[in-house]
C-alpha cells in the first residue's frame, strides 16, 4: 500500500438499511473499514443483521442511505448488471452449507465463477489445472472431482466452496458462518486451510460467525452490536 | 447457461422425462393428424384428375363420388342406355367412361368399363394409366387388374378370376360359370385403380346373363342389374371446362330419368366439410393434450422454485444476475418443450412409417412419411412458443424469490 490513501477492500459509511414496512432500520452503521488483505472476524448473535450486512457488502442489497464500497467502487452507483459483473469479478462467497450446485460435479462447481468473470478467468493461465491444485491443497483429491457435489461430506463441500471463492484471486472473500455445520476437528482444519489460502492469495476476508472461540485467529474483530450502538 | 439448464434437467430427469413424454405424445398426435389430413386430401384430389363431371342416377353427390372414384359404396341406382346416350352424345363432351359395378373378386372390386378408360382416365397431375405387363382386354372373357390386385393375389398374365356378387371379401355366390382371364396388369398409381379389376361392359353383362336367379337372393341386385339400367356411373371429360356448370344443370334436368352430375372438385370440398368435424375434434383433443403437457412443465418447475432457492443463491453469489437466474428456469422450460417436440416428431415419423404400408394396402392411400411439411414446422414453433410462455411463470417466480433472497437464505 504505497499510496497516501490506500483504497479499502470494503468500506461502509453512514449506512442505513431496513426491510420495507419495518418502522426502524435493521442496520445503522456509521463506518466499517476493511483493508485489503485484512482478515476480519464479524461477530454478532443471530438476528443481529449479519446476513443483511453481507448482502450489503456483496451488493445484493442496497442501503437506503449511505454508501457501501468494494475496492473503491460504490454498489449503489452501479446498475444491476454491473453489480452482478462486479461481484463475479471481485468477490468470493462461502455459505454456511449447501454451497454447491447439486447437479454439477465438484470441478464444475469450482469453475462456475469463471463463467461469469472474464477477469478471474484471465488471471488463470490454466484454470482447470489451477483449480485441481487448489482443491488438492484443501484435501479434495482428483478422484472426487468428477463426482456430483451432492455426494460429498459437509466438510468436503465447505472446502470445495472455499476453493471456488478463492479461484482467480478475487480481492474480497466473504464467509457466512462457514464452519457452523462442521464438527470441532473439521472446523479447525477448515479454518486453518481457509486462512492459509486467503493469506496466499492476498484477499481480504470477512468472516461472520457467532462462535467467539475462533475470533483470536483473525487480525481484527468487529462486533455487530458495537456498530449499531455507534449509530445511536 | 444452456449447459447449466441441461445438467439441471438431467439431475431431475425422473419427473422431467414424464413431462417430456406427455409433450411428445401430444406433438406426435398433432403432427400425425395434420400429416394424414393433408395427404388424404392430396390423395383424394389426385384420384380424379381430368374428370370434369361424374354422372349417375339421382343421389347424394358425395356418395356418387365415393362410389365411382374411391370405390367405397355404390350409387343408389343405375342409368339406362338412353341416359348414357343422352350424356355421351352431348356436343360438349369429349370423352365418356361408363362404369358398372357391384361385384367383387376376393375383396377387390370388379368394374365393367369401356376400353376408352385406359386411354382417357387421368390421375394425380394428369397422368394416364400404363401397363406393367400385358395389354387391354380384347374380349368379354379378359380382365385388366390393378397392381395391388396382382401383387396381393399373386396373379400373373393368364390367371383365372372368378367373380362374386357383392363387395365382401368372402362371397356367397360366385359367377363360377364365367371366369375371366388376366390380359393385362396396370402399373401402380397410388389410387383405387390399383385395387380394381376391369372387364369389358359386355363381359360384365354376359357374366350376369350366364348366371340367372341370384337376384332373388340378393335384393341389392335388382337395382344394379336390371337389364335396362346397365351403367352405374359415367366419368365425363369435356371439350371445354367452361361448359361444366351449364352441363351439370342440363344433365340434372334430363326428363326421361332423374340424373345427378357431380363436379369432383366441389364434391371433394363437400366431403372435407363432412370429415372436417372429426378432424377439428381430433386437433382439439391433441391441442388439449399439448396444454396438459405444458401445464405439467409449469407445475414441475413451479414446485421446484422453493427447493431451488439455495441453488439460485449460490448462482447469484458466484456472479449470476437475476435475468440469468430467471433465464435458467425459462431455458429449462424451453428445453423440455423442445425435447418433447423433437421426440414427438420422431414418434410421429416412426408411426407414419409403420402406418404407411397398412394405409396403402387397405385404402390405397399413399402416405409420404419422410420430411417435415411447412404446416408442421408452424405447429412445432407454436408449441415451442407456448412452452416459453408457460415457462415465464416459474421464471418470474424465481426472479422474485431470488430478488428477495439475495445470496443468503436461512431455512
Amino acid at each position: 500500500m504505497g499510496t497516501d490513501a490506500p483504497i479499502a477492500a470494503v468500506e461502509l459509511s453512514d449506512v442505513r438499511f431496513g426491510w420495507r414496512g419495518a418502522s426502524s432500520p435493521l442496520l445503522a452503521i456509521s463506518s466499517i473499514h476493511i483493508e485489503r488483505g485484512e482478515k476480519v472476524f464479524l461477530a454478532g448473535p443471530s438476528g443481529s443483521g449479519k446476513s443483511t450486512l453481507l448482502g450489503l457488502m456483496s451488493g445484493v442489497l442496497l442501503p437506503q442511505a449511505g454508501s457501501v464500497r468494494v475496492l473503491g467502487h460504490a454498489w449503489e452507483s452501479m446498475s444491476a448488471s454491473q453489480r452482478d459483473r462486479y461481484r463475479a469479478d471481485h468477490l468470493g462467497v462461502i455459505f454456511q452449507m449447501f454451497n454447491l450446485v447439486p447437479y454439477l460435479s465438484v470441478l464444475e462447481n469450482v469453475l462456475l465463477p469463471l463463467k461469469f468473470s472474464k477477469l478471474r478467468l484471465g488471471r488463470l493461465a490454466r484454470p482447470e489445472r489451477e483449480a485441481r491444485e487448489l482443491l488438492e491443497r484443501l484435501g479434495i483429491g482428483a478422484e472426487m472431482l468428477g463426482r456430483p457435489a451432492g455426494e460429498l461430506s459437509v466438510g468436503e463441500q465447505q472446502r470445495t466452496a472455499a476453493v471456488r471463492a478463492l479461484l482467480g484471486q478475487p480481492e474480497v472473500v466473504i464467509a457466512d458462518e462457514p464452519t457452523s455445520a462442521l464438527d470441532a476437528d473439521n472446523r479447525d482444519a477448515f479454518l486453518e486451510l481457509l486462512l492459509a489460502e486467503v493469506g496466499r492469495s492476498g484477499a481480504a476476508l470477512v468472516f461472520v460467525s457467532h462462535d467467539r472461540s475462533l475470533a483470536s485467529r483473525f487480525d481484527r474483530v468487529v462486533q455487530l452490536a458495537d456498530l449499531r450502538a455507534e449509530a445511536q | 447457461m444452456i449447459s447449466l439448464a441441461l445438467k439441471s434437467l438431467w439431475f431431475r430427469r425422473g419427473s422431467m422425462a414424464l413431462t417430456v413424454l406427455s409433450i411428445a405424445i401430444s406433438v406426435a398426435l398433432l403432427l400425425g393428424i395434420e400429416r394424414v389430413r393433408t395427404q388424404a386430401k392430396e390423395n383424394f384430389a389426385g384420384m380424379v384428375s381430368g374428370t370434369d363431371l361424374i354422372v349417375a342416377a339421382r343421389g347424394n353427390s358425395v356418395q356418387i363420388l365415393l362410389a365411382s372414384i374411391m370405390h367405397i359404396g355404390y350409387p343408389a341406382s343405375g342409368l339406362s342406355e338412353g341416359a348414357v346416350q343422352h350424356v355421351c352424345s352431348n356436343r360438349n363432351v369429349a370423352w365418356c367412361i361408363p362404369m358398372v359395378m357391384g361385384d367383387s373378386h376376393r375383396g377387390y372390386r370388379v368394374i365393367g368399363t369401356d376400353l376408352i378408360m385406359f386411354d382417357k382416365f387421368r390421375y394425380a397431375r394428369n397422368r394416364g394409366l400404363s401397363f406393367r405387363e400385358g395389354v387391354v382386354f380384347d374380349g368379354t372373357r379378359k380382365a385388366v387388374i390393378g397392381a395391388q390386385v396382382a401383387d396381393g393375389l399373386g396373379y400373373k398374365l393368364g390367371s383365372k378370376i372368378l367373380v362374386a356378387h357383392g363387395a365382401g371379401g368372402e362371397s356367397l355366390i360366385e359367377h363360377s360359370a364365367a371366369p375371366f382371364e388376366v390380359s393385362g396388369i396396370l402399373a401402380p398409381t397410388g389410387t383405387p385403380v390399383d385395387r380394381a379389376i376391369y372387364v369389358s361392359m359386355e363381359g360384365y353383362e354376359a357374366m350376369h346373363e350366364g348366371f340367372g336367379g341370384h337376384e332373388n337372393i340378393d335384393p341389392l341386385a335388382d337395382a344394379d342389374h336390371a337389364e335396362e339400367k346397365s351403367v352405374s356411373a359415367i366419368l365425363v371429360g369435356l371439350k371445354s371446362r367452361a361448359a361444366v356448370l351449364g352441363l351439370q344443370r342440363s344433365f340434372g334436368e334430363y326428363r326421361a330419368e332423374p340424373l345427378t352430375a357431380v363436379m369432383p372438385g366441389d364434391t371433394l370440398l363437400e366431403l372435407w366439410q363432412l370429415t372436417g368435424i372429426a378432424e377439428t375434434a381430433l386437433v382439439w383433443i391433441s391441442g388439449v393434450v399439448v396444454v396438459i403437457g405444458l401445464v405439467g412443465i409449469t407445475t414441475n418447475l413451479l414446485a421446484s422454485v422453493n427447493e431451488r432457492r439455495r441453488e439460485m443463491a449460490v448462482l447469484r453469489a458466484v456472479g449470476a444476475g437475476l435475468p440469468q437466474v430467471a433465464g435458467l428456469i425459462l431455458g429449462e422450460a424451453l428445453l423440455l418443450t423442445a425435447m418433447g417436440v423433437a421426440l414427438g416428431l420422431a414418434l410421429s415419423q416412426v408411426a407414419l412409417f409403420c402406418l404407411a404400408p397398412v394405409l396403402q394396402a387397405r385404402y390405397g392411400f399413399e402416405l409420404a412419411a419422410g420430411g417435415i411439411l411447412p404446416g408442421e414446422w408452424a405447429r412445432m414453433s407454436w408449441i415451442l412458443l407456448a412452452g416459453g410462455l408457460v415457462g415465464a411463470i416459474p421464471a418470474y417466480r424465481t426472479y422474485k424469490r431470488s430478488l428477495s433472497d439475495g445470496i443468503s437464505i436461512r431455512v
